[in-house]
């Protein structure tokens, strides 16, 4: 392993590609800063510039732009309180006060820091856990991994609240559409509608793209006036002072909230579609749930500042182990992000860390270099922002089209693939319009084909399908499934607590019959909590205490 | 009627569609799954979920009335002009090329959602000039990428 590591390490700090890694976290930072533009537009935007690129530098460009695109929210968030992207949201609750009061650089300051370390310590547990998590994978089986697909889907729907049907809907719809085409296993031809140009399928970046870049672009603009005005306020400063130092003795003295939150970050991450959008008001509500001062919450306490910093950095860690080791990915980003692993001939998966180790520890060394680095870019893109930010929407969106359609075209030089782009715009932009999260569209889309090609797998190695409902890993995502749609549906149910509590008593108790049924002892011993824990939400339940979490704003 | 009755019952009308496309999938013989399952098991889900969200539909509160007029052309403005737009690009690359097609492109939206004074359609023209070229230069020359006629 150290031989890997330091020969991932010698790879990244090549001249051209540690340049080219700074180059990426500059691109993100710029992108990911303009409100409207997230970090998953940021890749989308930059990933047609690394096709021609070597895997490592092109990777190494993708891994700078994801960490720079989250990273640069902060700048907007905290300048105009608008948050660059949807993990910034509660940086914009404590951030935005302390530069009103006059304090830009200490809040810049604070964030810039805790995004790093949060980052930094997140990376270092992909290095440590990920090669752990790429060893139980193989144990999981097709059986296991056509559930965890389908988990996956229902989980990222559920957070859909409400629209829990409409999430549904979009995920089965994603799934249809990633079978359109010739199959994969056997190469049979079907849902072409006789149309010869449909027998390729559709190439997911330019789905991708299609569905956010319209969407996205769209709602930020949805009128004229809209589309004429810039994001920039008369709050904007034109110039500042960062003090370093001072924040980095700010951050020591606040040591335990950076490692709650940061930690919070990296199990946030690790759940499918529970993203940096979440992690950073978790780890928000639990910094001032737990401050001496919660009063000061809201007026520009550092807290404040570091708590959703250091989260959503953090949740990207979380996010690349998934899927680098399972080849799942969590959330919008980590899906783009897969299809630029795809792009540079990376197959992330149980196997990939194994066979090829340099290459994946390359990967997660820039990651953890991409933080470092970040630091010393968001000086300099916060000196192209204050400029960026005052150019009118309609003029970013109409260069960011045709950057889109150059981009898409040159994925297999084919005029198909820009068809295939406004296609899925059409249908992106008419999803947001009417309601249907977009979210579980596109993991619908990636994930289809990995869930189709092991339904294959399982039937064709036994056509026992008890095999499914037997096998541990497979029980597991099912009873998880099942918990993670009961638990949004018994939020609009009137069904008492305590009936509430028997109904997801039963999941969770099949939960850890499925844990308990592993090797090792860390999963017995994890199915005795969950074991603990279902007996008690019972209990609980029976003295009036409520038993499903309320939603938590997206 | 409600817009998500309207949405759900079109949804299942659609699914109906795909299914009967499913049946002329021609299995080959030696497959122990057909290419028709997989698809078919996301219909049938979609289908009943469509059903559900026209039950759900029914059951929920009337909404706000649509809006129409000047407030519905307004809003549709942005997502025509962007589709058009989109539409007409590669429409027009077998005939004029990448970069011509993309400067036309960026021109169109620039001058349609834009402001239309004299100054800002000579800011449009060059904006559109300069950031077409500058990202067609990068594709091809930098990055290597051969574009559909008089790429630079």
């Amino acid at each position: 392993m150290h031989h890997d590591l330091l020969a991932a390490l010698l790879q990244v700090l090549q001249f051209d590609t540690f340049l080219l890694l700074c180059a990426g976290v500059f691109g993100g930072l710029l992108v990911g800063a303009i409100p409207g533009f997230s970090a998953t537009m940021a890749i989308v935007i930059i990933l047609p510039l690394t096709y021609s690129l070597a895997t490592a530098s092109g990777l190494a460009v993708m891994i700078g732009v994801a960490i720079g695109g989250i990273s640069g929210g902060l700048l907007s968030a905290m300048l105009i309180g608008i948050p660059g992207t949807p993990a910034s949201v509660a940086t914009t609750f404590d951030g935005l006060p302390r530069v009103r009061s006059g304090r830009h650089g200490e809040a810049l300051g604070l964030g810039i820091w805790a995004s790093c370390i949060g980052g930094v310590l997140s990376g270092i547990a992909l290095l440590v856990l990920a090669p752990y998590l790429g060893r139980i994978g193989l144990e999981i089986g097709p059986w296991g991994y056509f559930m965890m697909v389908v988990f996956a889907l229902t989980i990222t729907a559920s957070l859909s609240g409400e629209a829990m049907i409409k999430g549904l809907m979009a995920a089965a719809i994603g799934v249809l559409a990633a079978s359109v085409g010739e199959e994969q296993v056997n190469g049979t031809a079907r849902l072409t509608f006789g149309n010869d140009s449909l027998l390729s399928g559709f190439d997911f970046l330019p789905v991708l793209i299609g569905v956010f870049a319209f969407s996205q672009l769209l709602n930020d603009m949805p009128t004229r006036a809209a589309a004429r005005k810039s994001v920039s306020t008369e709050a904007t400063p034109s110039s500042m002072r960062i003090p370093h130092l001072w924040a980095i003795r700010e951050l020591g003295r606040r040591w335990f909230n950076v490692l709650r939150s940061s930690a919070i970050g990296l199990f946030v991450g690790v759940i499918p579609a529970a993203g940096p959008s979440i992690s950073n008001i978790l780890a928000y509500a639990q910094a001032k749930r737990s401050s001496d001062m919660p009063e000061e919450f809201g007026k520009g306490h550092s807290d404040g500042i570091i708590a959703p910093e250091a989260a959503n950095n953090a949740t990207q860690g979380g996010s690349l182990l998934v899927l680098m080791a399972l080849g799942i990915p969590g959330d919008a980003v980590a899906t783009v992000l897969l299809a630029a692993l795809v792009i540079h001939d990376v197959a992330p998966g149980p196997t990939f860390i194994a066979e090829n180790s340099v290459l994946a520890y390359t990967i997660f060394i820039a990651f953890i270099l991409a933080h470092v680095v970040m630091v010393g870019f968001q000086l300099l893109a916060l000196r192209v922002f204050v400029h960026a930010v005052r150019i009118p929407l309609y003029i970013l969106a109409s260069i960011v089209l045709f950057c889109c359609a150059l981009g898409v075209f040159a994925v297999n030089n084919s005029l198909y693939d820009v068809w295939v782009m406004v296609g899925f715009g059409a249908v992106g932009y008419l999803m947001s319009v009417y309601g249907y999260p977009i979210a579980p569209f596109v993991l619908g889309v990636v994930l289809g084909g990995l869930a189709e090609v092991n339904l294959i797998r399982a039937i064709t190695v036994s056509g026992d399908y008890t095999l499914f409902v037997t096998r541990p890993w497979s029980l597991l995502f099912l009873a998880l499934t099942v918990l993670s749609v009961l638990l949004v549906v018994l939020r609009y149910t009137r069904l008492s607590r305590f009936a509430s509590s028997l109904i997801l008593f039963v999941p969770m108790a099949v939960t850890a019959w499925a844990l308990v049924m592993m090797p090792g002892l860390v999963r017995p011993a994890l199915a005795v909590i969950v074991a603990v824990s279902a007996i008690l939400l019972v209990v609980r339940a029976k003295r009036g205490k409520p038993v499903v979490p309320p939603e938590i704003p997206s | 009627m409600k817009r998500d009755v309207i949405l759900g019952a079109v949804t299942g009308a659609l699914c109906i569609v795909f299914y009967l496309e499913t049946l002329k999938v021609n299995n080959l013989a030696f497959a122990k799954v057909g290419a028709d399952l997989w698809p078919q098991i996301a219909i049938g889900c979609i289908f009943v979920l469509s059903i559900v969200q026209v039950i759900v539909g029914f059951k929920a509160p009337a909404e706000a009335p649509a809006e129409a007029g000047d407030g519905l052309l307004e809003k549709l403005f942005a997502p025509v002009v962007v589709f058009g737009t989109m539409i007409a690009f590669p429409l027009l690359v077998p005939v004029l090329g990448m970069t011509v097609s993309g400067a036309i492109m960026v021109l169109t939206l620039l001058s349609i959602l834009g402001p239309k004074t004299p100054l800002a359609m000579v800011l449009h023209v060059t904006i559109a000039l300069v950031s077409v070229f500058s990202i067609t230069f990068i594709f091809t020359r930098i990055m290597g990428i051969v574009l559909p006629g008089f790429a630079l």
